[in-house]
């Protein structure tokens, strides 16, 4: 079921009606309820695939209780083994099988053997990537002693498949959420009026920017070779605000929507296209998955305690970790590796060639240093829209032909104002509030009614006009 | 809780009011470039209404389907070509406030295919090109009951007196009915309002002359070079009378030349367009 869909519009009110009408001495109904709900979402799409998230909550609750039972190191090892294996075994086999193949294919076949793979006919569940990552954390949390587990399966169940942020995140640690399945919640108006806001909020940025900018740049993108580079670099900027207005929208719907229910999510995306850096920029975007892979990975492997090159190193590893995470093909990997190295220069190279006490606080220079960044990202984004590597190269050698520039438009200027214009109004709304956790964070104490509601009603009559309200899917269900 | 529920209540209906407003001062006083940038079918159309009641230079007024516009592309001023869903119906409306807003307007070149000639209401495309565009206040003294009854077979048509509900991204209504118009003969509803045409311009002494942009070759075999379209203008004289000429401004052209299975593509247009409109200006009689 989609956030941006009739069926959502229904399902919602229905589940928020029943939910507070069981009453709030009732937690453990309400957690039922918010179980039952969450495998219906999800059974929405593909029933069968239920299974898996079936699998992934028995296997980590009972993970869980071992390992913290386990009275000897070597016990509570296998136990984690078994969380880890289980879910990191379920995103090779559905994600990964046929990128393996295709990939040993190709490596036999440069060394000179004749080797034909045969493709697996996997189709990839929706959300995987991010509930598999979730369950891990509490594993992971419980053998590092951080946290205690639980016996309540249904409040474990419900944490694991919680609706609002099951399919693309954020990915919540089990010592944030799962702690308030066990609490007491009761309605609060602040909070109610709050996640109304952020769920009207996240429904503009998809359905009337990311829903917009989608027809041009999936046009740029595979007529590429009929554009010159200042077309295609538009495609790629277009692309920039899509994937930023599509994901953080889906955000900011999910936290909106928990909050509705009483939960507090964790913050996904904080303004990144606002970055001066991209050490910055990372620090802003999918705020909830770069914390797992600094927590889990970076960490694991030695962060930055074990000297400068081991620590580029490590920056490398998770990177092209990140990138696989994003999906199984090579595109992905050279994003996350082109992404390492813009890290790793705004890390070590930069600080060396501009010390901090040269450091002025001009404003003119920080903008400037904010729009390289976004349009160094935004080349970056190249790996992961085009159809494939080759693409990719192409796009981009396009792109850097400066001398060949030439603006052809595939639709007419008037039909590309709406979508400027809206991209402009997100930018102003979410600079103004760049300091809040979503744009449309204001309180009455701020603005009186009058001007709150006219912003509500301005915003309604852009989503009326020029909203594309086709139920398109959000662009990281595919992770 | 009742609180938050009360505010929302209020906001939906306090939202239901501004957005109607809004999108009644819009149908009125926007400019053209507003309904441009809304990229719908709708909205074309309704660009074409609002020129249709503007001043106009030349004394002859153009209408006509999608094909007609790839001769005679429409500007604002006096080529208000549409589409063959804007039907009969939807070009008269055009052609009355033309004739209304400039009484100087001496004739009218209605060019139409011989499949779209005929089109009737019970049309897939019936809702976006017609039903949205032309059900507003301008229009409503058109209206009759060939066409109120196709409406009150889909009585949820009439939310689009509603303004806002015009602009809402929701799904056309379907005005096909089981008994689908053969659209190699014209329809009653065609043969109705063409004839409307007819009196309208007679009433105005105003020519009216019915033409035919290009036809694709493989659409003579297919229907019979209008057989049935050709037996039933003959059986009525006041369709013989808005026909005279008609069929002579027929001219096929190779298949090859065509974009989809109507259109022609650009290049073919290019190179032949001043031919083709000089050797309708003969057909029909008229200088140009």
């Amino acid at each position: 079921m989609l956030f941006n869909s009739v069926d959502f519009a229904v399902f919602l009110p229905l589940v928020f009606g029943l939910y507070w009408l069981l009453g709030t001495s009732r937690r453990k109904a309400q957690n039922v309820l918010i179980l039952l709900s969450s495998y219906f979402f999800y059974a929405w799409w593909n029933w069968q695939l239920l299974g898996l998230i079936l699998l992934s909550t028995a296997i980590d609750f009972w993970a869980g209780q071992e390992i913290h039972a386990s009275s000897d190191r070597q016990s509570k090892k296998r136990w984690l083994a078994l969380s880890i294996g289980v879910n990191i075994g379920l995103l090779l086999f559905f994600k990964y099988c046929n990128f393996f193949i295709d990939s040993f294919a190709t490596a036999f076949q440069f060394l000179g053997y004749s080797f034909t793979s045969a493709q697996l006919e996997i189709a990839l569940p929706v959300g995987i990537s991010f509930y598999t990552f979730q369950t891990l954390s509490y594993s992971i949390d419980i053998y590092r002693k951080q946290l205690e587990p639980t016996t309540d399966w249904i409040a474990f169940g419900a944490f694991v498949s919680f609706f609002p942020q099951l399919v693309a995140g954020p990915i919540e640690r089990a010592k944030d959420l799962l702690p308030q399945f066990h609490q007491q919640r009761s309605f609060s108006y602040l909070q109610a009026r709050d996640g109304l806001q952020q769920l009207f909020w996240g429904l503009f940025k998809k359905v009337a920017i990311a829903d917009q900018c989608a027809p041009l740049v999936d046009h740029i993108f595979q007529f590429h070779d009929q554009y010159s580079g200042g077309t295609l670099l538009l495609g790629a900027l277009l692309f920039s605000f899509q994937i930023y207005a599509d994901f953080s929208g889906y955000s900011d719907m999910a936290i909106g929507t928990a909050k509705l229910f009483g939960f507090r999510l964790s913050q996904n995306f904080s303004t990144p296209y606002f970055a001066t850096n991209i050490r910055q920029f990372w620090q802003k975007w999918h705020i909830s998955l770069t914390a797992w892979f600094r927590d889990y990975l970076y960490i694991s492997l030695g962060g930055n305690r074990k000297g400068r090159l081991r620590t580029v190193q490590n920056i490398i590893a998770v990177f092209l970790v990140s990138g696989l995470w994003h999906g199984a093909e090579w595109k992905f990997v050279y994003w996350g590796l082109m992404h390492a190295m813009l890290f790793i220069i705004a890390v070590y190279l930069w600080p060396a060639l501009f010390p901090a006490s040269l450091a002025r606080p001009i404003r003119i220079v920080s903008v400037l240093k904010g729009v390289v960044t976004f349009l160094v990202v935004s080349i970056a984004w190249v790996f992961f829209r085009a159809e494939n590597l080759e693409a990719a190269f192409r796009i981009l050698d396009s792109i850097g032909n400066f001398p060949g520039y030439a603006f052809e438009l595939p639709k007419s200027i008037p039909t590309l104002i709406p979508l400027l214009f809206t991209i402009a109004l997100m930018l102003v709304i979410e600079w103004r509030h760049r300091t809040r956790t979503h744009g449309l964070q204001i309180s009455p104490t701020e603005y009186p009614r009058w001007v709150r509601w006219s912003i509500y009603h301005s915003l309604l009559i852009v989503l009326l006009l020029y909203g594309k309200f086709n139920e398109t899917t959000f662009i990281y269900f595919q992770f | 809780m009742k609180k938050w529920l009360r505010r929302i209540l209020l906001y939906l209906v306090s939202a239901f009011l501004v957005l109607n407003l809004f999108c009644a001062l819009a149908l009125t006083y926007a400019p053209p470039i507003f309904f441009q940038s809304l990229d719908e079918a709708w909205a074309r159309v309704y660009l074409r209404i609002q020129s249709s009641n503007e001043h106009i230079d030349s004394d002859t007024l153009y209408v006509g389907d999608s094909v007609a516009g790839q001769l005679f592309p429409f500007n604002s001023s006096n080529q208000l070509t549409t589409n063959g869903s804007v039907l009969a119906a939807g070009n008269y409306m055009l052609i009355a406030n033309a004739l209304e807003a400039n009484p100087h307007l001496t004739t009218v070149f209605y060019m139409c295919l011989p499949q779209t000639i005929g089109h009737d209401i019970n049309r897939k495309r019936t809702c976006n090109n017609f039903v949205k565009p032309f059900l507003t206040p301008g229009q409503f003294s058109y209206l009759d009951k060939s066409i109120t009854s196709a409406l009150d077979r889909q009585p949820i048509a009439y939310l689009y007196l509603l303004p806002a509900y015009r602009f809402a991204p929701i799904d056309e209504v379907d005005f096909t009915i089981d008994s689908q118009q053969d659209d190699k003969e014209l329809s009653d509803f065609s043969i109705h309002w063409l004839k409307k045409i007819y009196q309208l311009c007679q009433s105005k002494k105003v020519k009216l002359i019915l033409a035919s942009p290009p036809v694709a070759e493989h659409q003579r075999d297919k229907y019979q070079d209008w057989k049935a379209i050709r037996a039933q203008v003959a059986s009525d004289p006041m369709l013989e009378q808005l026909f005279n000429g008609y069929f002579s401004t027929i001219h096929y052209y190779p298949d090859q030349y065509l974009r989809d299975k109507i259109h022609w593509q650009e290049a073919f247009l290019e190179q032949n367009r001043e031919r083709i409109t000089e050797q309708l200006y003969k057909d029909v009689g008229t200088a140009n």
